[in-house]
């Protein structure tokens, strides 16, 4: 990984598109600003990770519940 | 066509019926191809992948059982969707285990379907205070 130190108010620059701003900090809180294009979607890991665990548990579904579903 | 689901038995199918998923989905990237058949009259969904057997998702339509649900997503995040014309589909994936009443829905991360070119992706909708976990009849 590659690792870069920036002080606040400064930033990084990804593929000339993307660039990263760190806003401030407060305690072990870092505030990033990204600015990326629009179709680049930007989002906290734990995020990914909450649906990539839904997303398994629901191919574990009980089938039978939804099959014998009435409306 | 026709496929074996561990799930579902065996399905019948034709190309036209086959929706791409050129990034999978989150945790289920190397299945690109499913079908999705209705649950005869109700608002279930089945997608099955045409590349693991095991691999079925329960979706919902939330349309009518929850009318103000309203993702939103940047328009850009649906370019690889191809052209869109009004036709887009956009499911809920379930999760039911024990009973149909504890059924959840993942409200955060649908899946949007251009029902005209057969192209489908997760998103992540920007309001993200939508629930992964929602109680559908509840």
């Amino acid at each position: 990984m590659l690792a870069l130190t920036r002080k606040k108010g400064e930033t990084i620059v990804i593929n000339d598109n993307i660039e990263i701003t760190v806003l401030g900090t407060n305690g072990d809180q870092v505030k990033l600003g990204i600015s990326a294009p629009k179709n680049i979607p930007v989002f906290r890991k734990e995020i990914y990770e909450q649906i990539q665990q839904e997303n398994k548990e629901s191919v574990k579904n009980n089938f039978d519940l939804v099959k014998n579903y009435k409306k | 066509m026709v496929f074996e689901s561990k799930n579902l038995g065996t399905i019948e199918y034709t190309q036209e019926d086959v929706i791409n998923f050129e990034k999978g989905i989150l945790a289920f990237e190397d299945n690109k191809e499913f079908v999705i058949i209705r649950n005869e009259d109700t608002e279930f969904y089945y997608l099955q992948s045409l590349e693991d057997d095991e691999v079925t998702f329960i979706l919902v339509d939330l349309k009518t059982a929850m009318p103000n649900y309203n993702p939103e997503v940047e328009v850009e995040q649906l370019e690889d969707l191809g052209e869109i014309n009004n036709n887009l589909g956009i499911y809920n994936i379930c999760t039911v285990q024990e009973e149909m009443e504890d059924m959840t829905v993942n409200l955060l991360g649908p899946l949007v379907i251009n029902l005209d070119t057969r192209k489908g992706k997760q998103v992540i909708v920007s309001k993200d205070d939508y629930s992964i976990k929602h109680k559908l009849f509840k």
